[in-house]
């Protein structure tokens, strides 16, 4: 996602949540810190854009404590989750899969 | 010849149900068409590689969407054009700003982004089409339906 995007959620209000996982760097590159790592600020960046519903957990508790709050009612909402760096994970599952997935949640027969 | 008016109602009749802009020079004055309360929904976006992520995720839920943007942001936006057009298979259609193209037949603009704009919507393997002054309604109509009906992408050039 490019930054404009939160601009774009800001000026057409929608029904859409914005999870931001930042574990600060490139994972499948090999660990370079991403541009701004641990220095940006996403949470006052979406608020900024005109984003109202924003929430930063940096602890797992926190982030249990509050989901439920943070995801209920309309969006947009923004969540900004700060996350350790791990590697080794797998691959996400294949686009195409995710597509189908996501068509057939919609309902989208077309 | 098309103008806001004629193309909003035009979209409309095609059964349009969002356009997603980033205005340039010409089209900028169809902002008042455009985003009245009869024409399709209007979402202004940031960037033009943004533009194709909002159109395709407009037709993953069922909608209509057509882009309107200048050909100088497409050539910015080819990975966003390749990886949803071309991976994800999504049908998407853009109208497309052609900048200077009259000056540059003429031989009157040393611009070169009307000198790239075919070869590279070419090379990007994507249906493309001019349409000049005399162009009309009809003519985007019949494309429109025809890339609706073929379930393919389409570029239409708006020569400037």
């Amino acid at each position: 996602m490019n930054l404009g995007t939160l601009v774009t959620i800001g000026s057409n209000p929608a029904n859409l949540f914005v999870v931001v996982l930042d574990n600060g760097i490139y994972e499948i590159t090999g660990g370079q810190p991403t541009a701004g790592s641990g220095r940006v600020d996403y949470a006052g960046l979406a608020r900024a854009a005109g984003i109202e519903r924003v929430y930063a957990f940096d602890a797992p508790t926190d982030w249990r404590n509050a989901a439920a709050e943070a995801l209920a009612g309309s969006g947009p909402a923004f969540i900004w989750l700060k996350v350790e760096a791990r590697f080794g994970q797998k691959a996400p599952r294949p686009m195409a899969d995710q597509i189908r997935r996501l068509r057939q949640a919609l309902q989208v027969k077309n | 010849m098309l103008d806001g008016d004629s193309l909003r109602d035009t979209l409309l009749d095609c059964g349009v149900t969002h356009i997603v802009w980033i205005p340039d020079g010409s089209t900028g004055a169809w902002d008042t068409a455009l985003s009245s309360p009869s024409a399709p929904t209007l979402i202004r976006v940031c960037r033009e590689g943004e533009a194709f992520a909002v159109a395709a995720g407009l037709l993953l839920g069922g909608k209509k969407p057509v882009i309107i943007m200048q050909c100088t942001g497409l050539f910015e936006a080819g990975d966003s054009l390749r990886s949803f057009i071309h991976d994800l298979q999504l049908p998407i259609f853009a109208l497309v700003g052609l900048r200077n193209y009259y000056a540059y037949g003429k031989g009157q603009s040393r611009d070169s982004a009307p000198r790239f704009a075919a070869s590279i919507v070419r090379a990007w393997q994507v249906p493309f089409v001019i349409f000049e002054k005399s162009s009309a309604r009809e003519d985007l109509a019949q494309v429109y339906t025809r890339a609706v009906e073929q379930k393919r992408p389409q570029v239409v050039f708006l020569a400037e």
